[in-house]
């Protein structure tokens, strides 16, 4: 997909862009993020947010509020979903009933195949209860070896300032539509994770170890050049959905835990991704600007990172 | 005192042959292998599967990221060991080898929360919701159940003490700490830092390490806060105190710059008023919550460094 859309035939295509953004290799999406809403009367709404104690029901809300699964997912369609499980400890990992809505709503909306990718060890899976949950819900779970990069496809970064090539797993081109499921939660390096940070679990382990500077310095210059890489992978890879678990999450010692638990009980459903992590970093009191990675993404155009000009729909169940 | 593998191994050897604990061997090998509490050390928890073991830059496949401020603390291995009971819950074991003693005290002070319960385990031990933290001797070890229920908490403690018991080293916090005073300061606040990030992870002066922290103190006293950098001498403390000065002045996130011949102030994009002055080896930085009145405060602080520098003389 090359040509711009307006909001109109977004609105009709919508889920056609999920299917182009991926095929063929040519994985930059030319979404237009303005046109990165849906429109109910005179209601435009960039980033739906619900709250609630049912984290299942959340999720089908927040979709729902925004346009619903169909929007993205069209039949007989194969998605890629990428959940975070990075450890079992609390407030780590997305959870399992998050997941367990996403993929029932995939299913529901016809799609043929549904693949939670990852390159993390079974046990993560297991120990976090999501690979029950995805099982049981009928998707895969397709698990890359993370030490054989022959299994990661080598993708120029074009825009890139600090990161010049990605290496993703090979398993992302097999499918047609991208959701993307992080937890957001602290980071004892960067501050924040979320969705940006999150597209690193599609990129290989060895590529992602490239982000960081030699002897893990800690300096101002090394932490900017892993955001920098981290926004730069971004500008490959675009999210057809974005569905956030912002229910519970560790706002110390992040991003492996353990940490102190914060409990919003909320799900962040949208597609900009610099408006979400703009969005869920305010959640525990950090502002959007002194998180360098969305303001490098910010400035890839990526996304809105003012939360003033973002039309956020909030409402609990 | 630096527990030195060499040091550590004399000590595992000579418990081996006094015969009250019998050695495992691991994949993980080495001797801090042996601080893992065995089958037989626990009543109701058991080693579930074999211990991992990461070194150095492999920590980065073990935790998948955030391992930079492991590393500014000094982090050389560790070693993770799960436990179940009879019910199927489980609890992770932790043991992070650092430098030092002060490394191991800096990144147990980082971990911790401020509202959890202060027990006896180790040189400190901090329990909190659903997992506990100590320290001893150049050891982190860290214990994490996956709930809150009391089983759960009483076997976070009882894999704790078992394995306190098995590390026979001891620490001494650096001296740091003993600057702070201690009239009204909230001790389970206390941060010791070994580098901007960790500096960062409390309070952001600026991205960039303007004080120049390699060696500091924080502390929460109710109506301000404290910092404490210390450098290796006057003239270090001095340059690292114009630097950052000259940042602050120019940086839009402080305003009301003030300066004097020993001072200067400014405040924060929150109105919180900051206070900065050399002295000595020393950086001491009083963040108020509303206004400053520190005078009394700042008085007894400088007279605890000025004491602590007789001692050394």
């Amino acid at each position: 997909m090359s040509e711009k859309m307006d909001r109109r035939s977004f609105l009709q295509k919508g889920a056609i862009i999920g299917a182009s953004s991926v095929v063929g290799g040519k994985i930059l999406s030319a979404l237009v993020l303005k046109n990165s809403n849906v429109l109910y009367g005179d209601e435009k709404v960039d980033i739906s947010v619900v709250k609630g104690e049912d984290y299942f029901e959340s999720t089908i809300r927040a979709v729902e509020e925004f346009g619903g699964m169909k929007r993205f997912v069209t039949k007989n369609s194969r998605v890629a979903i990428l959940p975070n499980a990075q450890r079992n400890n609390p407030g780590t990992y997305t959870k399992p009933d998050v997941v367990r809505a996403v993929v029932r709503m995939c299913k529901k909306a016809g799609a043929k195949e549904i693949n939670c990718l990852s390159w993390l060890p079974e046990k993560n899976w297991e120990d976090t209860g999501l690979a029950k949950a995805v099982k049981k819900e009928g998707a895969n779970l397709v698990l890359v070896n993370r030490n054989d990069e022959s299994l990661f496809k080598p993708v120029p970064v074009k825009k890139g300032k600090a990161l010049k090539e990605a290496r993703i797993m090979k398993e992302f081109f097999k499918n047609d539509v991208f959701i993307t499921l992080p937890v957001t939660k602290d980071h004892a390096g960067n501050k924040f994770t979320g969705t940006l940070k999150n597209m690193m679990g599609l990129n290989s382990p060895q590529n992602n170890r490239g982000f960081h500077k030699e002897d893990w310095d800690t300096n101002i210059d090394s932490i900017r050049f892993l955001d920098q890489c981290i926004a730069d992978l971004n500008t490959i890879i675009e999210p057809d959905l974005c569905i956030v678990d912002a229910t519970e999450f560790i706002t110390t010692n992040g991003p492996f835990g353990p940490g102190k638990l914060l409990k919003p009980q909320k799900v962040v459903a949208g597609i900009d991704r610099v408006a979400i992590d703009a969005y869920c970093c305010q959640l525990w009191g950090l502002k959007p600007d002194s998180i360098i990675a969305i303001n490098k993404a910010y400035e890839h155009e990526l996304g809105e990172m003012s939360l003033k000009k973002v039309n956020i729909k909030e409402l609990e169940v | 005192m630096k527990i030195t593998p060499l040091f550590a191994l004399t000590s595992f050897m000579m418990i081996s042959l006094i015969g009250s604990h019998c050695v495992r061997k691991t994949n993980g090998g080495g001797y801090i292998s042996y601080y893992l509490p065995a089958s037989n050390g626990l009543k109701d928890w058991k080693p579930v599967g074999q211990p991992q073991k990461f070194e150095g830059e492999d920590l980065f496949l073990y935790i998948n990221g955030g391992t930079e401020i492991y590393h500014e603390y000094g982090f050389t291995q560790v070693i993770t060991q799960e436990y179940r009971n009879k019910k199927g819950k489980t609890i992770n074991l932790e043991l992070y080898e650092m430098e030092d003693s002060s490394s191991a005290y800096g990144i147990f002070t980082f971990k911790k929360g401020d509202i959890g319960q202060k027990i006896r385990i180790g040189n400190d031990a901090f329990l909190e919701e659903y997992y506990l933290n100590f320290w001893k001797g150049n050891v982190l070890v860290t214990v994490t159940g996956f709930d809150s229920e009391r089983e759960t908490m009483d076997g976070l403690i009882s894999i704790a003490e078992a394995t306190d018991a098995r590390i026979k080293t001891q620490g001494q916090k650096p001296p740091l700490p003993v600057l702070l005073p201690r009239k009204n300061l909230n001790v389970n606040s206390i941060k010791y830092v070994k580098g901007n990030l960790g500096l960062v992870n409390h309070y952001a002066f600026d991205s960039e390490n303007i004080f120049g922290v390699k060696e500091g103190i924080t502390g929460d006293y109710g109506t301000f806060e404290v910092f404490l950098f210390q450098y290796d001498d006057e003239n270090e403390s001095l340059k690292w105190y114009e630097y950052a000065r000259d940042h602050l002045e120019n940086n839009p996130k402080f305003h009301n710059f003030a300066n004097s011949d020993s001072a200067f102030s400014v405040i924060d994009d929150e109105g919180k008023p900051i206070h900065v002055e050399p002295y000595l080896n020393d950086i001491i930085i009083i963040l108020g919550k509303k206004q400053i009145d520190a005078a009394i405060f700042l008085a007894e602080m400088k007279e605890s460094i000025r004491e602590t520098m007789t001692i050394e003389e």
